[in-house]
């Protein structure tokens, strides 16, 4: 067990690096010479986090990487070949690297007119704006050093993160319906009735594989209708998916009989369990499946054919039918497809409580929205990102979880939340007025 | 009252460096019906936006009455009795013909509705048309068009105004229609309202206006009383312009038809389209705004319903298609309103570019980002669009570089057959040169072109051949040598041979 969280530590790091790297790397509308200066910058961060990597994976390989480091020539060129889509995009840029990344010379170089820095700036406030919200709140929490102790640990992190595990899900799914201009309410509903499901087929005896699909399935089962509704009669997601809150909601109170189903003590349990409680890891496997889903899904929305499809139809409809794409098959394809996540965080609300629950995650999906919201994406369509979202899903966890360890009354987290929501959507505003 | 109702002298309208009005000065006298005539962008719409008190003129002068007027914004023109009867309909479809008829005007006191009042003014004002038997209770969307035109007016006629201008009203309407439209109109002039009638259909004024204004190129050119001017004439001061040999033009035969439309009709427009369009060949279509151009276009690409007629591709049948069937074809569509339908304003300059075709870039589902934005830079540079770079959001370009970006899609895409709607429209000169020289490589390449424009010399310039469509039917299609810009007016606007009311 402990070579497993040595492992998922090491994981971790290898992620932050990327997601340092990848966000410089992304804001690809930089001039040539601000990205030689952001390469000089996220080099050195992630050579520090490799370094931290190198470490845990074992301590020979710290000293390896720390002479290796030493040149930092050498230590980009690794960092390079560890991250592809990097070298692709510093090659690209014909940029030439040197100490620290940069040129010298091309540094004395730099001639920035003021637009384009601050195009460049509002960019990469755009692609790291949800991520500095995240790490303000987390700040916030950890000013006074009595919560801090409790605040600030491993262990409740391991809790923060278990509580986003059901939110994250759903906010993959949902991130794809607001990217393409549609909503769905349903969510709440629909994560209630996949956990009296999969309750129900635990207690009839089923194996919790044949359990688990099926949960995920009847989510699916709900976004299939909901799409084909949406598509078929071209009717507003809004109501339809409002319809749906109510069906969904009214069909896993009859499923249960009006009260909640006791499912017996299973793997499935196992998913969002809290093993070694007192230290960050292991995570439980849902953080891992959610995590990994999220890679998936990122690599689905920016990569695939499909996933541009999404953006497209978000962006403009209009422009999406002229170029040919069938707009309401894939309407039907993506409240199905994000269905299946809501099954999913179904199952994983099964798994936390142990027991299907009718009347379980009322509102859920406005927590859903919300994260989704505060990520970057507009309920427009057109934009969004998954990493955003992922966030987006954090920030929330982390304003309830330390909400609570301030022991600030119920009612004052949901007024905070509130605020916060108006607060990242109006900045939000802002910001895209400033760029038009 | 004297005797002038209306007076403009030496209106003058620039945007940027384009000049809407270089000088426009004519009268009106009350109960005169005075028609404003003149081609697509001769100035008529900014002359009534500065009328209506939408634009201020940068020099010039209005009197009303005798006295100076200067309009500060639309409720101050029609309180000062302007008022404007736009081409599109601006009704609100849900509200009853007595609601729409008192939009913005409704008589109350303290913000407490008078539904009496507001009944009788609505009456009154349909009575004056003599339509009182339209229901005041039904919802506005549940008439006919020439019953909404009819409210539109009576909503006009409440704030009993001095001058009414009218923007091509009958282009919606049918011929009984047309009649009970003349008929309130000379009640209007009874009453000593004056009208500007904007028409493109000469038979129209001849029959209903006293006198009428030509506009050629933002000036007007002249004024005369309609009874004793001969149409011919007319038509001289609209065109009177040389045609200038801007056009570049790449040698390319025709070869094998490829697209055919027969009989081809829409849902209300087109009525009746039948061309043949060949490889290699530049077909354009004239035609009025409203003729029903766009439309024929929307229709074969399958974006509209097709109600009627046949489409062959290739010599093969193939008449209700998917526009994703129609790329699958080799077709490709340039939308006319670029902004709204045409592009993905807030997505990548490469997304725009090759989103009908991702598949040189896409391996086992997964698009290769950085061969997709080769690719783009490959036809940015072969259509010189000015841009950051590949990734930049086509929203921040110029309208012209968007326009390429526009065109480079069909391009990438590999159409064969392309639909042009108003592919300059909007665009500066030295690009408008460039799409031309294009389109001429692209004829030599043996790709087929259908052209829709609205602005004559480029027509004439460019193609091969040209149909021109009147009142949503293709009137006559012949080689461009054998059009001037005279008979291809003459045809657009119904005069020749006894088609306009067949």
């Amino acid at each position: 067990m402990f070579e497993i969280a040595k492992l998922q530590k090491a994981i971790i790091w290898l992620l932050a690096a990327n997601f340092v790297l990848g966000v410089s790397l992304g804001a690809t509308s930089l001039p040539r010479n601000l990205i030689q200066v952001e390469a000089a910058i996220t080099g050195v961060i992630s050579l520090v986090l490799m370094y931290r990597l190198a470490k845990i994976l074992h301590p020979s390989f710290a000293l390896v990487y720390a002479i290796f480091s030493a040149i930092p020539l050498i230590g980009l060129i690794c960092l390079l070949v560890l991250n592809g889509k990097a070298t692709t995009a510093l090659r690209c840029r014909g940029i030439r690297v040197g100490l620290l990344g940069a040129d010298r010379g091309d540094l004395s170089k730099l001639a920035l007119d003021s637009s384009s820095v601050a195009s460049s700036v509002g960019s990469v406030l755009n692609s790291v704006g949800p991520f500095l919200g995240l790490l303000l709140v987390i700040g916030l929490f950890s000013l006074s050093s009595e919560v801090r102790s409790f605040f600030l640990t491993g262990a409740n992190f391991k809790i923060i993160l278990t509580q986003t595990v059901i939110v994250a899900i759903g906010a993959l799914g949902m991130t794809m319906i607001i990217v393409s201009g549609g909503i769905d309410l349903s969510v709440g509903s629909a994560v209630a009735l996949a956990s009296v499901v999969g309750a129900t087929l635990l207690v009839k005896g089923f194996s919790p594989a044949v359990a688990a699909l099926i949960t995920i399935l009847s989510g699916g089962v709900i976004g299939l209708v909901n799409g084909a509704v949406i598509a078929g009669f071209r009717m507003l997601p809004f109501i339809v998916t409002l319809g749906m809150m109510g069906v969904g909601r009214g069909a896993a109170k009859w499923l249960a009989g009006n009260q909640t189903v006791n499912s017996p003590e299973t793997s499935i349990n196992a998913i969002m369990g809290l093993e070694e409680p007192t230290q960050l890891f292991p995570l439980p496997p849902g953080v891992w499946i959610a995590i990994g889903l999220a890679v998936v899904m990122s690599v689905v929305l920016r990569q695939t054919v499909f996933g541009r499809y999404i953006f497209a139809i978000g962006s403009n409809e209009a422009t999406a039918r002229l170029c040919g794409i069938r707009v309401q098959l894939h309407k039907a394809l993506i409240y199905s497809f994000a269905g299946l996540f809501f099954g999913l965080s179904g199952l994983m609300q099964l798994s936390r409580l142990t027991q299907g629950d009718p009347t379980v995650a009322i509102g859920l999906e406005l927590d859903i929205i919300a994260a989704v919201v505060i990520g970057g994406a507009s309920l427009n369509g057109g934009t969004g990102s998954i990493l955003g979202s992922m966030i987006g899903a954090l920030i929330m966890a982390v304003l309830r979880n330390g909400s609570n360890q301030m022991g600030w009354p119920t009612y004052m987290q949901e007024i905070i939340i509130g605020v916060v929501i108006i607060l990242a959507v109006g900045l939000d505003k802002f910001r895209q007025t400033r760029s038009a | 009252m004297s005797a002038t109702r209306l007076r403009m002298s030496g209106l003058q309208k620039a945007f940027g460096a384009t000049r809407a009005l270089r000088g426009v000065s004519f009268e009106v006298a009350p109960g005169e019906v005075h028609a404003l005539i003149g081609e697509n962008g001769a100035g008529k719409s900014t002359l009534m936006k500065i009328l209506s008190g939408a634009y201020t003129p940068d020099a010039g002068s209005i009197e009303l009455d005798g006295e100076a007027f200067v309009p500060d914004d639309p409720l101050h023109a029609r309180r000062c009795g302007i008022a404007m009867i736009y081409q599109e309909l601006i009704l609100a479809p849900h509200l009853s013909v007595e609601e729409n008829i008192l939009l913005g005007e409704e008589p109350a006191k303290f913000g407490w509705l008078n539904r009496p009042r507001r009944r009788e003014l609505a009456r009154a004002a349909l009575a004056e048309l003599h339509h009182e038997n339209i229901p005041l209770e039904a919802p506005v969307k549940t008439r006919t068009i020439a019953e909404q035109q009819i409210v539109e007016i009576a909503r006009a006629l409440v704030h009993q105004p001095k001058v009414l201008i009218m923007d091509e009203p009958t282009s919606s309407l049918t011929q009984v229609d047309t009649e009970n439209l003349f008929a309130a109109i000379a009640r209007l002039k009874q009453r000593g309202v004056s009208i500007i009638y904007i028409s493109h259909f000469l038979e129209e004024c001849r029959r209903i206006c006293d006198r009428f204004t030509v506009l050629r190129d933002g000036e007007s050119v002249g004024t005369g009383a309609m009874a004793s001017a001969d149409l011919k004439d007319i038509i001289r001061l609209m065109v009177g312009r040389e045609i200038q040999d801007i056009y570049p033009r790449t040698p390319h035969s025709l070869g094998e038809p490829l697209f055919e439309l027969r009989e081809v009709a829409g849902r209300t427009k087109p009525r009746s389209v039948s061309l043949t369009l060949r490889a290699g060949e530049i077909f354009g279509v004239a035609g009025l705004i409203g003729a029903g151009r766009t439309e024929t276009l929307r229709a074969a690409f399958g974006l509209d319903r097709l109600d009627g007629g046949a489409v062959f591709v290739q010599g093969a049948a193939s008449t209700r298609r998917t526009p994703t069937q129609r790329l699958a074809q080799g077709i490709g569509l340039l939308s006319e309103n670029r902004k709204e339908e045409g592009l993905m304003l807030n997505r990548s300059l490469a997304d725009n570019l090759t989103v009908t075709r991702f598949a040189p870039f896409t391996k086992f589902g997964l698009i290769n980002g950085r061969a997709q934005r080769q690719a783009t830079r490959d036809w940015m540079q072969r259509l010189d669009v000015r841009a950051q770079g590949p990734a930049q959001a086509i929203g921040e370009l110029s309208g012209g570089n968007q326009q390429k970006v526009a065109i480079g899609r069909l391009l990438h895409h590999e159409a064969k057959i392309l639909l042009l709607d108003e592919p300059t429209r909007g665009i500066d000169v030295g690009s408008k040169a460039q799409v031309y020289k294009l389109m001429g490589q692209l004829a030599a390449e043996g790709k087929a072109l259908l052209f829709v424009s609205s602005y004559l010399p480029e027509l004439l310039g460019v193609c091969d051949t040209i149909g021109v469509m009147c009142r949503g039917v293709l009137v006559a299609a012949r080689p461009a040598s054998e059009w001037t810009e005279h008979s291809i007016i003459n045809v657009a606007i119904g005069q020749s041979e006894n088609l306009e009311f067949s």
